[in-house]
């Protein structure tokens, strides 16, 4: 579904994923590669296979695609620990997925500590991430004259560019008859756009939730993820 | 005889009027009167003229008078004589004796674990505590805990104490008796680990975080007795796997425990021995209060069927509604049972309304377990005060406290089982000199031949509960982690503790070696998570778990009813007066109004985690959907009515407008046989019906129709939709379903292997039954009603959950415990495959040119029903391409 935002054309993608056709760019947020290895130290047994299955679906995105840029839009990872820590297996396919590739992390409120400690060292436009990852570290993002940010900054401090965020995993809910119908959708006004989780085990915050409201007023305009479609509602 | 425990032949003072704890003191000369709670204390005149008690009173002094009994009492005094005991004294001062399976009670208990089986309201629960009371010191008691009780109710457990406290004080015992459930505060809690009480009454829930910690062979270094009170109602379910897990680990902590089951009558007392010790069931002595002359008096039962015509369809007792106001006004004090909440709210409205119409309305009341604690209390006491006439009440009333003056049962609709029937009945069985009343009112047609079968076994005394069960596979893993926090142990110990236990007697090694390694690590074949895992093992081949912070994760977790997430209901600005399902709320729009406890409300919005109302006068009001409200017909009374059906001599049996409902339906189609299925097609209005009629129940039936669905589908009938009910399940096209003659081509046993697998995975019912496997085996965290999330704990879509699972790993542990809860729960897998067994390709297949009178009910009951959308659930499954077809939201199948 193709929508106009900050004046250009994006693509929202039904794995949840924002296409900029013009700049051939891919945007993702919140994969949290590494939730359910995180949560093991914490005592739950929860299956291990959500960071494989969310590169599987970044990889058919990659397929669909052949994005010349791709930026992961923070929290990549689910701590900032597990940018070490991926699986070398999981790091390879990252890797892979990022030969050729202009890779951007933004840094996200659980793995920014990690990127930046990690991304000390310094390549000719700024911070990488450790190896096996590719590509450079940032905080923010401006792409066909849209800024990209994971969360927004304190109140106050925002200034008026059209932004797209992370962060919120929003969703929507429908209800149809008696049947109501909650998923992952992206929000959007003339001012922000809010990008659903792309990661496989990630939970969600309903719109309504005061936060969203804040952000995005009581009615802004969206679209949720029904199996390979986006729709409109 | 009604059950009297303690009887006097001088003048009394009777104390508790609950058949389950109380009853049963009758005190002399204590001054406690008034009305505490549920509890009666009341001097004896006065007793009389409320007309409630004297029942007990009655019976004192007919049995004081009675030269019979009071010879065998000579001899029972004797008998009590040659073991003196600590009550003995106490029971002497006063003239009393005790009854004949009470001593046999106190003679078994001293070496040997029992199970008291007693009709219900017959009463039992001191039964229990006697050999306790007895042996111990009351001037001196050894310091320790000495008995544990448990009831499955937090209430009883409160009635129970009050009443206990009593014959304590009388005796001026110094043993510490105390309460220890959900509602206990944390300071007490740890109190009584530290030094607990003598005799301490608790829950299941309760016991099993007190068995998690470290201290619980200490805890329970002393405890003599264990007495269970109501198993019947805990054995054939998933409380009751944990509890008995729980009774083999006290067992092992202390072998010389003796276990006193407390039973309400049940089909075959067999069954609890095994479900208490399975390796020796005979070491359990049955104890049947029967026997003793504890007779079960069946009540006077009445069948309601209105004058003019009983629908043929439909479930609400709308059409007895006068009647039932009539009754209510001419009785003292009437129950009216009903099925599920919704139904309660609507009848309760109907009858507030009938009984407006005429001058000096009496109060009346609402009871179901979506109201507020407290206002079921209040309830529940201006019942027992006299000041209100009636309560319409769900399962919520089935078990526990009673008030002695209740003397009218209704039950509104079908009755579904002859033990919940009993139970229901058994709440105003408190009369010698006249026999309760009872009455069934039927909603349509087919319930009434229902009600009849329940009557004539009722009558017969046959209850029909079966507790034979496989223990469920996600509470053993609660079990495991929380018998490793306590304590080490290896795995042997743990195989011998866990087959100990009735449920799990059977378990095969596999099983429990899944359940260990998925308690370790999830079990997961990339054998993932190395460095975490949850149980650690030792040179020796010990099991511990791996830090304190597993332990506290699974105490956050313990106990096996799941519920959905639920939201207070307040009405203005003040306080909560119950709580409705989420799920329910977000589908109201704010202005909108709904019924509930009894009243209008208009939906102001949800604010803190709670839903804002407003008084409303609105007559449009929905009712919540409460999960769950369904009760499942049980497989022998189905059997009773089709044998019923198949009998035309016992058609006489049956009210005469149901008797030509029968023969009409002889007429124009046919009735079946006793072991056969009938099958029906017709055209109807542009569609082909094709109806079955299994009477296997509805969950079964459901399933029965997305299978028949499936495979009409590809024969290319073009199935449009479906209804199931708990006789029969309609399906309807748009061609005709059974071009041929032969059913069993369409109903060939293999409908339960095909395409099976797909339609499993797609189910919902599959969801939700992972979503309860999830919570019950600790992989996520519960989020509990009314209380904000802590940090620490993690909530997760279950469902995504579920999706990567089934994509990754088919065969892992949970999934196949989902589908092996979910085949005998949700989806009644077990129940169909049995029937379709049976039934062995008999059906009678009829060809009609219009709706036969059975069919009337199903084919019309689509949307019949206002709200109670948990029924509705599966259909609105198949609906829901549909629905979402026409707002534009379908595409092909999941990525």
């Amino acid at each position: 579904m193709k929508i106009g935002f900050g004046g250009a054309e994006w693509e929202l993608r039904s794995s949840g994923a924002l296409w900029w056709p013009a700049g051939r760019a891919l945007v993702v947020a919140d994969l949290h590669l590494g939730k359910a290895e995180s949560l093991a130290a914490e005592g739950y047994v929860l299956p291990p296979h959500a960071s494989a299955e969310t590169l599987a679906r970044l990889e058919r995105e990659m397929a669909a695609k052949d994005p010349r840029r791709v930026v992961c839009l923070g929290d990549a990872f689910h701590d900032g620990d597990g940018v070490q820590a991926l699986p070398r297996d999981q790091g390879r396919r990252l890797a892979a997925m990022a030969d050729g590739r202009d890779w951007t992390w933004i840094t996200g409120n659980h793995d920014g500590r990690g990127l930046r400690r990690a991304g000390r060292e310094c390549g000719p436009r700024g911070p990488r991430p450790p190896a096996p990852l590719r590509g450079t570290v940032a905080d923010e993002l401006w792409l066909g004259g849209v800024r990209f940010q994971h969360q927004p900054d304190p109140p106050g401090a925002r200034d008026a560019a059209p932004t797209v965020f992370g962060h919120f995993h929003p969703k929507r809910r429908v209800i149809l008859g008696r049947r109501r119908l909650s998923r992952p959708a992206f929000l959007w006004t003339e001012e922000v756009l809010v990008l659903p989780a792309f990661g496989a085990l990630t939970g969600g915050l309903e719109h309504g939730h005061p936060e969203l409201v804040g952000l995005l007023g009581p009615a802004p305009r969206a679209a949720l993820l029904w199996r390979d479609r986006v729709v409109r509602v | 005889m009604e059950a009297i425990f303690w009887r006097s032949i001088r003048n009394a003072w009777v104390v508790g009027s609950n058949p389950i704890s109380g009853s049963i003191l009758a005190t002399v000369g204590s001054a406690r009167g008034g009305v505490r709670g549920d509890l009666y204390a009341c001097p004896a005149a006065r007793v009389v003229a409320r007309g409630g008690v004297p029942i007990q009173l009655g019976g004192v002094e007919r049995r004081g008078e009675d030269g019979a009994a009071a010879d065998a009492s000579r001899g029972a005094t004797a008998d009590a004589h040659e073991h003196a005991h600590g009550l003995e004294p106490w029971l002497r001062a006063r003239g009393w004796q005790l009854f004949p399976h009470q001593r046999e009670v106190l003679r078994i208990a001293r070496d040997r674990s029992c199970v008291v089986v007693a009709p219900t309201g017959g009463g039992k629960t001191l039964c229990g505590f006697l050999p306790v009371l007895a042996e111990l010191d009351h001037a001196d008691p050894v310091p320790g805990l000495q008995a544990l009780y448990l009831s499955p109710l937090k209430a009883l457990t409160a009635d129970v104490h009050r009443n206990l406290l009593g014959p304590l004080e009388e005796i001026g015992s110094s043993v510490r008796c105390e309460v220890r459930t959900g509602d206990t505060s944390a300071h007490r809690r740890r109190a009584q680990r530290e030094r607990p009480p003598h005799l301490l009454l608790s829950t299941p829930e309760s016991l099993a975080l007190l068995l998690s910690h470290a201290d619980a062979s200490r805890t329970f270094g002393r405890l003599r007795y264990l007495i269970l009170d109501e198993i019947h109602a805990l054995a054939d379910n998933k409380r009751g796997d944990l509890l008995a897990l729980q009774v083999a680990r006290l067992r092992r902590l202390r072998p010389e425990l003796r276990v006193i089951g407390l039973s309400a009558t049940v089909a075959d007392p067999a069954q609890l021995q095994q479900w208490l010790r399975p390796e020796d069931p005979d070491a359990v002595a049955v104890i049947d209060a029967e026997r003793y002359g504890v007779r079960f008096r069946p009540p006077r039962i009445e069948l309601y069927c209105p004058e003019d015509r009983l629908p043929w369809a439909g479930h609400g007792a709308t059409h007895a509604v006068p009647a039932i106001a009539a009754r209510i006004r001419a009785h003292r004090s009437t129950l009216v049972f009903v099925n599920t909440r919704g139904q309660a709210e609507r009848l309760y409205q109907q009858l507030v309304e009938e009984l407006a119409s005429a001058p000096d309305p009496p109060p009346i009341g609402l009871h179901h377990g979506s109201l507020e604690k407290e206002d079921r209390l209040r309830a529940e006491a201006a019942m027992a005060r006299g000041e209100w006439r009636a309560l319409v009440a769900t399962s919520s009333l089935d078990l526990g406290i009673d008030w002695g003056e209740v003397d009218l049962v209704i039950q509104a609709g079908p009755p579904k089982g002859v033990a919940r029937l009993l139970q229901r009945l058994g709440r105003s069985r408190h009369r010698l000199e006249e026999a309760s009343q009872a009455l069934v009112i039927p909603a349509q047609a087919m319930e009434a031949v229902e009600a009849v079968a329940a009557i004539a076994k009722v009558r017969a005394h046959q209850p029909d509960n079966d507790l034979r069960r496989e223990g469920s596979l996600d509470v053993l893993v609660q079990f495991l982690i929380g018998r490793l926090a306590s304590a080490p142990a290896t795995r042997a110990e743990l195989w011998e503790e866990v087959t100990s236990a009735g449920p799990y007697a059977a378990l095969t090694r596999e099983d429990f070696a899944e359940v260990l390694a998925f308690s370790r690590d999830g079990g997961y074949a990339l054998g993932a998570y190395p460095d975490f895992q949850r149980i650690r093992e030792d040179e020796e081949g010990c099991l511990s778990l791996r830090d304190a912070r597993v332990a506290r994760q699974h105490r956050m977790n313990i106990g096996t009813i799941v519920g959905y997430p639920l939201l207070r209901v307040q009405v203005g600005r003040g306080k909560g007066i119950g709580e409705v399902e989420e799920r329910f709320v977000q589908q109201l729009r704010p202005g909108q109004c709904f019924r509930f406890a009894g009243r209008v409300l208009r939906f102001e919005g949800i604010r803190d985690g709670t839903v804002k109302t407003s008084p409303a006068r609105s007559t449009a009001a929905v009712i919540p959907a409460f999960a769950g409200g369904r009760l499942p017909l049980s497989a022998s009374l189905a059997r009773e009515v089709r044998a019923i059906l198949a009998d035309r001599a016992r058609w006489d049996s049956l009210p005469a407008q149901v008797e030509r409902w029968l023969r009409k339906q002889a007429e124009r189609s046919a009735v079946p046989g006793w072991d056969e299925w009938l099958v029906e097609t017709f055209p109807r209005a542009g569609r082909y019906y094709l109806v079955i009629h299994p009477f296997a129940g509805r969950a079964a039936h459901q399933t029965l129709g997305l299978l028949l669905s499936r495979r009409l589908e590809s024969l290319g009938a073009e199935p449009t939709a479906f209804v199931a009910n708990d006789y029969a399940v309609a399906v309807q096209s748009l061609q005709d379903p059974l071009p041929t003659e032969d059913p069993s081509t369409l109903l060939s046993p293999d409908i339960l292997e095909a395409e099976v697998e797909e339609w499993m995975a797609d189910s919902y019912l599959l969801k939700r039954t992972f979503r309860e496997v999830a919570l019950v085996s600790g992989l996520i965290d519960r989020t509990y009603p009314g209380r904000k999330k802590t940090g620490r704990q993690v909530t997760f879509s279950s469902d995504l959950i579920y999706e990567v699972l089934r994509r990754y790993e088919p065969h892992h542990f949970l999934l196949r415990t989902t589908e092996r809860e979910a085949r005998r729960g949700l989806v009644a897998w077990d129940r169909l495959a049995e029937e379709l067994r049976a039934v062995d390709n008999r059906y009678r297949l009829q060809r009609l040119d219009r709706v036969s009178p059975f069919a009337v009910a199903p084919v019309l009951e689509v949307g019949q029903e206002p709200v109670d959308g948990s029924a509705l659930d599966r259909l609105l499954d198949l609906r829901e391409e549909e629905v979402l077809a026409e707002a534009g939201l379908t595409e092909g199948p999941a990525a």
